[in-house]
């Protein structure tokens, strides 16, 4: 059996995920990454996107959805620190499809350059990354 | 004489309003440890994030964020004022209000215009009546902060900052210096001068001046923080391996990309910071409200028994002199 790398998921509100795992993928700057035990020190910006943390390599994997922030590796040890992180089994299409709703009306209120459109915006890509990786995911695509 | 009946109504109020702020103390008493875990659970993040900062800008040869970028002269100022939704809590809030209104008045006479965020019920109100414009305001948040509450804040200032609409952000908020004590503390959040990491919730003071509640609140809160200190510990140690990292897409670039969420984490950190404070300011003015009741009871209670005793006193008198005029007939 392959050795075991750390892996900690930290968002700032909180540690969301701390545990052991072969192999965990990330969806680094410059497209989707894989680590596992040995691999050279590393460190990205994330993309919105899923980190999934594989405990064996053949096995299930733990699926987080993730958005900005950065991945760090050192070979031993992975640190995921994420702006935005959500279990991926937490992930709910249909409240992910209403806060877009919210969000398109409450841009299509604001000015095109009001700074707070930015905001807006940035929310609106998030829950549309998670509707699409949730689809992914109930399709099996993963 | 006073009426023994009001003088009895009189205690039974001041009795009820005892009980209402003895509850509101042993309430905020509660949500000071509440606060106190949120905290916790934001440390290693903050640890981490700032770590990683001072690692990567170490290696950056020349930084160019525009975040970095220090104006002169200084044109027009973000603040952004945090208070509470509720009020009960002694001079929480008013005296953020008197600092940052002081702000304001200071930077007018020079010139300076100010854009104001406020968040809490209380700083909405207080501008509303001084009609000053508010460019973004929160409510109902105050007690329990929202990670999308910051993340609004600093990307409409920071949009700001890198449009040059405004060229310095200012953040007031009260400090929980312990569980006892808030400082009013006014931080510049844009331009990023330094990187560093802002202990919150920490003792700083001896706690022998505090009550019993806060002790205990005190040490829990305590062991709470040093726990953090230790799991954020762990969290950052791979950027502790200073081998040769490889940065995608560059060293700069991922430096780019954090000092956006530094100034978010910044903000956050403030309003949990502001929310701990909420809570102690709440439960030190309720606890000294729950003691001036005591007191009044005790004095009103003396007051009644005296009367009382005054009114047995002429009776017998009365009595005695009555039986008196009987025997002489």
């Amino acid at each position: 059996m392959a050795q075991l790398m750390t892996c900690d998921i930290v968002t700032p509100e909180g540690l969301l995920f701390s545990g052991e795992a072969e192999y965990i993928s990330a969806p680094a700057a410059e497209g989707g990454i894989g680590f596992m035990y040995q691999c050279a020190p590393f460190m990205s910006t994330l993309k919105n996107g899923a980190v999934r943390v594989k405990k064996t390599m053949n096995g299930d994997a733990h699926t987080f959805a993730v958005g900005g922030g950065y991945v760090e590796v050192d070979g031993r040890k992975v640190v995921v620190l994420a702006s935005h992180a959500i279990d991926m089994e937490k992930v709910d299409i249909a409240i992910s499809q209403e806060r877009i709703e919210l969000n398109e009306q409450r841009l299509a209120e604001l000015a095109e350059d009001d700074s707070r459109a930015v905001f807006v915006r940035q929310e609106i890509d998030w829950h549309r990354s998670l509707i699409e990786l949730k689809q992914d995911e109930n399709k099996g695509v993963v | 004489m006073p009426n023994l009946r009001d003088i009895k109504k009189r205690i039974n109020s001041v009795e009820s309003t005892k009980q209402i702020t003895r509850t509101m103390e042993m309430v905020a008493t509660a949500k000071i440890r509440r606060a106190t875990e949120r905290i916790v659970a934001a440390t290693p993040y903050a640890l981490a994030m700032v770590e990683v900062l001072e690692a990567i800008a170490a290696r950056s040869a020349g930084a160019v964020s525009p975040l970095l970028e220090v104006r002169d002269p200084i044109k027009r100022i973000a603040i952004i004022v945090i208070t509470s939704d509720r009020g009960l809590a002694g001079g929480f809030n008013s005296n953020v209000l008197r600092a940052a209104d002081k702000f304001i008045a200071a930077k007018r006479a020079e010139g300076i215009e100010c854009d104001i965020v406020a968040c809490g019920k209380k700083a909405i109100g207080y501008f509303k009546y001084r009609k000053l414009p508010v460019e973004l305001s929160f409510k109902d948040q105050s007690a329990d902060p929202q990670l999308s509450q910051s993340r609004e804040i600093a990307t409409m200032v920071i949009d700001s900052y890198t449009k040059e609409k405004v060229d310095q952000v200012v953040v007031f908020y009260n400090h929980a210096k312990n569980v006892a004590d808030q400082v009013v503390t006014s931080e510049v959040i844009l331009p990023v001068e330094k990187v560093e990491y802002h202990e919150i919730g920490e003792e700083e003071e001896s706690t022998t001046h505090l009550d019993e509640s806060a002790k205990t609140a005190a040490a829990a809160s305590a062991a709470l923080m040093a726990e953090a200190k230790s799991s954020a510990h762990t969290v950052s140690s791979a950027s502790e391996a200073q081998g040769d990292f490889d940065y995608e897409p560059s060293v700069d670039e991922v430096l780019d990309a954090l000092l956006p969420s530094y100034v978010e984490t910044r903000i956050f950190h403030a309003l949990l910071d502001s929310a701990a404070g909420e809570q102690g300011a709440r439960r030190k003015a309720m606890k000294s409200a729950t003691d001036n009741a005591t007191e009044m009871v005790s004095t009103l209670t003396r007051v009644y028994n005296r009367a009382r005793q005054g009114a047995i006193t002429t009776e017998i008198t009365e009595i005695v002199g009555g039986a008196a005029a009987l025997e002489e007939e």
